[in-house]
C-alpha cells in the first residue's frame, strides 16, 4: 500500500495517482485537513481519520507531496496529568512519524520546509555558482540597479492583505537607496541573465526546463509574473554533468531525494537561486514531455 | 510601504515593492460548491485534461 500526503487541489498529486491506477497499485491519499487518531488493534499500530484508516505496516512507500501527518491529541485538565499525556501522545506521534520516513519514500515531513539561507551555503560548499547575497537592516551598502531583493520565505504571497486584495512579494530590484531602516531584507546580486532554468531533481536524476524570460519586461526580473496573453518559451534543456553531480550533492546534504531547483543561465556561468522540495513540477513534465508523473508512480 | 501596513514593527523591504491582485481565496468564495467524488482517485479535484504537447503540435 502506497500513501500520499498532499493537498486538496494539487494537480499533480492527480496526474500521479492517473498513473498508479493504471498500474494496479493500491494507494491511500490523505489531504492536509485530515488528522488522525492512534490505535493499537491485536498489536498492530492503526490510524483512522474522518476519511481513511490503516495499519502503519501495511504502508510500503509514502509520497511527502504536501501537507503531512497530522493528529487529534487528547486534552487533559489537570495540569500534571496534561503534561504527563502530552509527552506519552508526543512519542507515540514520533514513532508513527520516524517509522513511516524509514520506509521507501519520496521526501520526508520532517524535512519538506528547508532555510533558504543554509540552502545557499550549503549550495556554495557543493561548488555551484551562487549570486552575492547579504542580509541587511539598511541600504548602505546596496548599489542601485545591481542587487535585488526577495523573500526568505517558502511562500511569497499573502492573502487577503487588504480589503479583497492578496500581496505577491515578487523578486524585485533596488534601484534607490532608503533613507530609513527596516526588518532583516535578503539582498542578492542582480545577474542579467540569458535565460532561466527550473530542474526537478528526483532520485538522482535531473530533468530541466529552459525558461526564455529575458525578452519580457514582466517576466525578466521574476518569471512568476507570468505573461498569460504570450507566456514565456519553455524547452527541455540539458544542464552540464559536473552541474548534475552537483546538485545531487547539494540534495544529499539536504537529505531530499525529489525537489525543484532555480538556476539562472549567464554567459558561460550556471547560478543556482533556490531549491523547493514542495514545487509544482506539473509545467516541467508538460512543456518538456518527460514522463514525472510515471517516474514517481513508478518509485512508489 | 502603506503606511507600514499599520504595523508597529519594521516590514522586509520587499513590502515597499508588493504588488496586488484581486483576493482569490483559495477555499472559494461561493456559499456552494460542486463537487464530484471518486473513489477511484479517492478526490474529488480534477482538472480539465489538456491534449498532450506531441499531439498539439502534430496539427
Amino acid at each position: 500500500m502506497i500513501l500520499i500526503f498532499s493537498d486538496n487541489n494539487d494537480r499533480t498529486t492527480i496526474e500521479v495517482i492517473r498513473w498508479l491506477a493504471a498500474l494496479n497499485k493500491d494507494f491511500i491519499l490523505v489531504n492536509d485537513d485530515e488528522f488522525f487518531d492512534i490505535k493499537v488493534d491485536q498489536k498492530r499500530f492503526f490510524l483512522q481519520s474522518q476519511k481513511n484508516s490503516f495499519f502503519i505496516d501495511d504502508i510500503q512507500s509514502v509520497w511527502y507531496r504536501r501537507g503531512g501527518l497530522f493528529f487529534k491529541r487528547y486534552q487533559y485538565s489537570n495540569n500534571s496529568i496534561k503534561i504527563y499525556m502530552n509527552e506519552t501522545q508526543h512519542w507515540l506521534e514520533d514513532y508513527i512519524l520516524k517509522t513511516l520516513e524509514s520506509k521507501r519514500h519520496i521526501n520526508k515531513q520532517s524535512n519538506s520546509h528547508v532555510n533558504k539561507l543554509l540552502v545557499l551555503e550549503y549550495a556554495q560548499n557543493v561548488g555551484l555558482n551562487v549570486p552575492e547575497y547579504f542580509l541587511a537592516e539598511n541600504t548602505d551598502e546596496i548599489i542601485p540597479g545591481k542587487t535585488i531583493t526577495k523573500a526568505i520565505t517558502g511562500n511569497a504571497s499573502l492573502d487577503n492583505i487588504s480589503e479583497n486584495k492578496d500581496g505577491m512579494l515578487y523578486t524585485s530590484i533596488i534601484d534607490k537607496k532608503e533613507k530609513e531602516s527596516f526588518f532583516i531584507s535578503f539582498f542578492q546580486e542582480k545577474i542579467e541573465k540569458d535565460f532561466e532554468i527550473r530542474t526537478f531533481y528526483l532520485n538522482g536524476e535531473c530533468y530541466s526546463m529552459a525558461i526564455i524570460s529575458q525578452n519580457d519586461d514582466q517576466t525578466k526580473t521574476d518569471f512568476r509574473k507570468y505573461n498569460n496573453e504570450k507566456p514565456n518559451r519553455n524547452i527541455r534543456y540539458s544542464l552540464p554533468k559536473d552541474i548534475e553531480v552537483k546538485i545531487q550533492k547539494l540534495m544529499q546534504i539536504l537529505d531530499l531525494n525529489c525537489g525543484s531547483l532555480d538556476f539562472i543561465k549567464s554567459s558561460d556561468c550556471y547560478y543556482f537561486l533556490e531549491v523547493n522540495p514542495v514545487g509544482q513540477f506539473a509545467n516541467v513534465a508538460y512543456h518538456c514531455n518527460y514522463p514525472l508523473f510515471k517516474k514517481i508512480a513508478d518509485y512508489l | 510601504m502603506k503606511e507600514n501596513f499599520g504595523e508597529k514593527h519594521k516590514l522586509p523591504l520587499s513590502f515597499k515593492h508588493m504588488e496586488y491582485c484581486d483576493h482569490t481565496s483559495k477555499r472559494g468564495d461561493k456559499k456552494i460548491i460542486y463537487i464530484l467524488k471518486s473513489e477511484k482517485y479517492q478526490s474529488n479535484f480534477y482538472v480539465r485534461e489538456k491534449p498532450v504537447k506531441p499531439l498539439t503540435r502534430l496539427l
